[in-house]
């Protein structure tokens, strides 16, 4: 997506939200123009929910890639590993993960452990998934030559399984950031001060200061999009050839 | 030089395909293996290889049994094996790679390697092949031959003694399977290669094998062996001898495929 496509399309969601707000002309859906001054007003505290939510969400996704990608791996490329385990993967990978909330704060208590744990539960299958697919279906001439090159399991792990997996990381990464996000909020609506779905949740809830609701909502859906920006951004530079023309 | 000492293989539950088969390689030489899809060709390729092993006998190499690959020897295959996310240049590199990984353990890479700048190595090859103006493009933006000329230089990179080619020339168009089969035969006379061609092709064969094994219908026992002196010429393949040997290349693959009582699926191609 190029930039200019973005500005023109965020403009253009400006404006619509500007006509509706004035159109409907109630408190609870401020126009972007108040919206835009709740958040000059409130930077600092948004700022400080912002990096928070941002760190919370970040550690999530380097725990879950650094434990799925070699799972996924290793379910991959030994058949006997994937027997195993693949009946587990295929009862787990439908249940959605945010039900264990509860249980994981049963546990962990109110601490960034137990928002952090859920958030890596949904991304561990997300990228486990598309990992071990893509490993098993690497062609076995392409294991040959690189084998008759003199790689053993190491170099394989390192010259081949890796960099193949990569697409699928990325891929399901972009896919699952969203979900991340969402999951983030609902995490950090309950036993937490720190955040910012706590900020929206306390704004809208407590204070009633609407305006400040939206500029935690906008913040959120900026830490979503920076995020899917982000791993876009690796995507082109790490896969290069799959852009290449 | 390369041994075949009684060496039986078989796939799990199937008749064997080598059967107390036999078979002398001496250094140097240039070889074509012929037969029909399905016959061996590639399983013979692979236990050279060292990719796979022999369920009985020994296939020894410079007095060395093979059990896993062996470091001084190339495979180039019919798909290229070219790893689509790297460069031309970065595939040439990945055999150094790997063993700049190891070290110099004598089972990864030859104990001599001497661990080095990649790009020194790499460069004159792909200069040597032609190459060098496409190394910085990926597998998918560049043609057939060009990709098996990456494949090959990627081999040659690692100075192997013993270059093993399975189908090397099946996907590409007349001119340029011409152009790199020449390049093959320079390659092996100027590097002092042995060279084994496994191909379905008759004037493959008959270009480039100065002996050609014909494979009929397995279980293959006793080799057949055609001599093909003049093999590897240029000028060879518009010469009356050229089409007289692939004459008979054909009677014999006939022959040995009918004694069996098996199909064959041979492709005569007019370049």
């Amino acid at each position: 997506m190029r930039k200019r496509d973005v500005l023109f399309a965020s403009i253009i969601a400006l404006i619509i939200w500007q006509i509706i707000a004035m159109l409907v002309q109630r408190d609870i859906l401020p126009t972007p123009i108040k919206v835009a001054e709740a958040m000059a007003t409130n930077f600092g505290d948004i700022a400080r929910h912002f990096v928070a939510s941002a760190l919370r969400v970040i550690i999530s996704i380097i725990i879950a890639v650094m434990l799925a990608v070699p799972a996924g791996l290793g379910m991959g490329q030994m058949p006997r590993l994937n027997r195993m385990f693949s009946p587990l993967v295929y009862i787990i990978y439908p249940i959605p993960k945010i039900v264990f909330l509860p249980i994981i704060l049963l546990f962990f208590g109110a601490t960034d452990v137990s928002k952090i744990l859920t958030i890596v539960l949904i991304l561990f299958f997300q990228i486990l998934v598309p990992v071990r697919d893509d490993a098993a279906s690497l062609r076995p001439e392409l294991l040959n030559s690189v084998k008759s090159l003199g790689a053993g399991r190491r170099a394989l792990f390192r010259f081949v399984y890796l960099p193949a997996s990569l697409p699928a990381v990325l891929t399901s990464l972009r896919l699952s950031v969203g979900t991340a996000v969402a999951v983030l909020y609902i995490t950090e609506t309950t036993a937490t001060l720190l955040g910012l779905g706590y900020y929206i949740f306390y704004t809208y809830a407590t204070l009633f200061d609407y305006a400040a609701t939206y500029a935690g909502a906008v913040a959120m859906g900026v830490l979503g999009l920076l995020l899917y920006f982000f791993i876009d951004w690796l995507e082109r530079r790490l896969c290069g050839w799959k852009f290449a023309t | 030089m390369i041994e075949f000492r009684e060496v039986t293989f078989a796939y799990p539950g199937a008749r064997p395909v080598f059967d107390r088969f036999n078979w002398l390689i001496a250094r140097g030489e240039a070889w074509a293996v012929i037969g029909a899809s399905g016959n061996g060709k590639t399983t013979l390729l692979m236990l050279l290889a060292g990719l796979r092993q022999p369920t009985a006998g020994q296939i020894i190499i410079d007095d060395q049994i093979i059990d896993r690959p062996r470091p001084q020897t190339g495979l180039v295959l019919q798909d290229y094996g070219l790893l689509p996310w790297a460069t031309v240049a970065q595939n040439a590199a990945l055999g150094l790679r790997v063993r700049n990984y190891y070290g110099p353990d004598g089972r990864h890479a030859p104990v001599e390697h001497v661990i080095g700048p990649i790009d020194q190595r790499v460069d004159p090859w792909l200069r040597r092949l032609g190459i060098d103006h496409v190394r910085d493009r990926f597998p998918s933006q560049i043609s057939g031959g060009q990709r098996q000329r990456a494949a090959i230089a990627r081999t040659l990179v690692l100075e192997p003694d013993l270059l093993l080619m399975d189908e090397p020339f099946a996907a590409l168009d007349a001119p340029t399977r011409e152009d790199l089969q020449n390049l093959t035969i320079e390659l092996q006379r100027e590097q002092d290669l042995t060279l084994i061609v496994v191909t379905h092709n008759i004037e493959d064969a008959v270009f480039l094998g100065k002996k050609i094994l014909v494979l009929g219908q397995p279980p293959h026992t006793t080799p057949l062996i055609i001599d093909n002196p003049s093999a590897g010429d240029p000028d060879y393949r518009s010469q009356p001898t050229f089409f007289e040997q692939c004459a008979h290349l054909r009677s014999a693959l006939t022959r040995h495929s009918s004694a069996h009582n098996g199909p064959t699926s041979l492709i005569t191609s007019h370049a």
